[in-house]
């Protein structure tokens, strides 16, 4: 039975009252603090409670290895990517904005097209993401912020439903700010993600044509008109944390290219591991696992 | 049974004039050959692609997933290098010994070079110098249902042990196809307590018709890749070689599902 409680926040308090009254640690964490990147507190707290109903009444989101983040300093949050509509970021900052003993928010590391988009470039920064790019990335660290990225790109959101949990290739970049950044990586596994919207099949000449990343064909799209067609599945998610590892290489190792191809492999194979078992757990795409 | 096969095995380790006078086909009826090549070239239309990265002499650890009772990539990769004529090299492959009960397709398997599993095994194999080929997912493989296609198991490190100490290449072999074609409908656990069994897979044709023919697999075209040896340094002591063999294992797996996961993509293409 679904629970509307988290989406009447919306219609009977004002966000901003509601997110400190529910979540003071991380209010007080950003409240009154100009960001260099556009976050911007009150979106947070308008968003919230949609978000908050997603991942605990819709998705019914199971997070484990939350403690695995750490509470201050900088972090890099890397996983499988997944949904053909990125939800899976905002799965992982609702777990550390509500799960977390000490709720951060995430910066998601997003790929320059989106904010190309009308409205959602503008809301994305409002909401806490930056652009992709080793510039920002940097000053991000410097700030001690955690950073989220998925080093699949734009490949991960647009993998059909037979390639489901099907890791492509990791861009290595991630590896590289981690050494030069003297920062642990945190591998995320994540299954549900990738069939809230099956992708039945991609039409690539028919995105081309339209300058889009992807174009899938998925039970409502194109066929239901908008917003219908974003109506995602209600499968139940999983989110496994891992323990952070910490690269024991000095600075200087970030341009050993061998090196940072080995090490993004390696943490791709982990997370590919993670799902494999995930998804061989599962009970049903509604029901998820038994035994969490 | 197991006791049997291992005397076989035996006989071939310890009688290395014959291994090496005698390749697997010399030995074998024309007419194991002409069932391999029926499976490779019509029934699943195998394309293999790598045979160059093996090395023309001195050992040799292929490893790879699979799927069903016999390992089948094993008897494809036999073929293949059948059929590359330059490739004059006999592979083995080692088999968990309960992996078949079946007398007369355990005597089949035998006079292809199949040896049941044991360190010493495979030590004593790769020492003169032979390719082994192992399958590390073991007995977890038999009852792949369609959720889990073309997604590897666990491999067992321990299995990685005697190449590592001996510092041999060890090269992933990636199948995709295996899986279709051996499609498991369902894991009968009543079925496995009953027989004692670990798994009790029930498929299209099993356990409905009798042997061979309930052994018979759908005819999906099958793509194998062998792909470079993994780097490793030679191990110092056993504590080294356990955590070697331990991050070796890991590798290969991610290799072979990360090749399976490019296949699978650029099959739909």
């Amino acid at each position: 039975m679904v629970n509307w409680t988290h989406l009447k926040t919306l219609v009977n308090e004002s966000p901003v009252q509601a997110l400190h009254r529910r979540n003071p640690v991380f209010f007080e964490r950003y409240a009154d603090k100009i960001d260099g990147f556009g976050f911007d507190l009150n979106t947070w707290a308008q968003w919230e409670p949609f978000f908050r109903f997603c991942f605990e009444d819709y998705f019914k989101v199971t997070v484990q290895g939350i403690e695995n983040i750490p509470g201050k300093g900088s972090a890099l949050i890397v996983g499988n990517h997944s949904g053909l509509l990125p939800i899976d970021g905002a799965m992982m900052s609702m777990a550390m904005c509500n799960s977390h003993p000490s709720p951060r928010r995430i910066r998601y590391l997003i790929t320059d097209w989106f904010f190309h988009l009308p409205l959602l470039g503008g809301w994305m920064r409002r909401t806490g993401q930056v652009r992709a790019s080793l510039e920002i990335a940097d000053k991000l660290l410097k700030n001690d912020e955690l950073i989220g990225l998925y080093p699949e790109g734009i490949r991960g959101v647009g993998k059909t439903f037979k390639d489901r949990y099907r890791v492509v290739d990791f861009h290595p970049g991630f590896v590289k700010l981690a050494i030069s950044g003297q920062i642990p990586i945190i591998p995320v596994a994540t299954v549900g993600g990738d069939e809230i919207f099956p992708n039945i099949m991609s039409l690539p000449k028919m995105a081309q044509f339209l300058h889009l990343p992807f174009f899938p064909i998925t039970p409502a799209f194109p066929w239901l008109p908008f917003p219908l067609w974003m109506t995602p599945l209600p499968v139940k998610w999983f989110i496994n944390i891992h323990k952070p590892i910490k690269l024991d290489y000095p600075p200087e190792k970030a341009h050993d290219r061998k090196l940072v191809r080995e090490i993004a492999r390696d943490i791709q194979y982990e997370i590919q591991r993670d799902l494999n078992d995930l998804f061989d757990r599962r009970k049903t795409l509604f029901t998820g696992w038994d035994d969490h | 049974m197991q006791e049997e096969m291992q005397e076989l095995a035996n006989q071939d380790i310890v009688n290395q004039e014959t291994v090496n006078n005698e390749t697997t086909v010399d030995r074998e009826s024309t007419y194991l050959e002409s069932i391999l090549k029926f499976l490779y070239q019509i029934l699943w239309h195998v394309e293999t692609t790598g045979l160059d990265c093996l090395p023309d002499n001195g050992p040799a650890l292929i490893v790879g997933n699979t799927s069903g009772y016999i390992p089948w990539p094993a008897l494809m990769l036999i073929y293949a290098l059948i059929e590359k004529k330059n490739k004059h090299r006999t592979v083995y492959t080692l088999i968990d010994s309960n992996h078949t009960e079946n007398k007369k397709l355990n005597s089949y398997l035998h006079n292809l070079n199949f040896v049941p599993w044991s360190y010493d095994n495979a030590k004593q194999l790769l020492e003169k110098g032979e390719i082994i080929v192992i399958f590390p997912e073991d007995n977890k493989v038999v009852g792949k249902t369609k959720s889990t296609q073309n997604r590897t198991k666990r491999f067992d490190w321990t299995k990685f042990l005697p190449a590592v100490e001996l510092h041999v290449p060890i090269y992933p072999l990636a199948t995709l196809g295996v899986d279709e074609a051996h499609l498991v409908l369902d894991n009968s656990n009543f079925f496995s307590q009953f027989f004692n069994s670990k798994v009790f897979p029930i498929t299209q044709f099993f356990p409905w018709l009798s042997f061979p023919f309930n052994l018979a697999a759908l005819p999906v075209p099958w793509k194998m890749k062998i792909m470079p040896a993994l780097s490793y340094n030679l191990a110092k002591d056993r504590e080294d070689i356990q955590e070697k063999a331990k991050k070796i294992a890991l590798r290969a797996e991610g290799d072979v599902q990360a090749e399976i996961n490019r296949l699978l993509r650029s099959r739909c293409r």
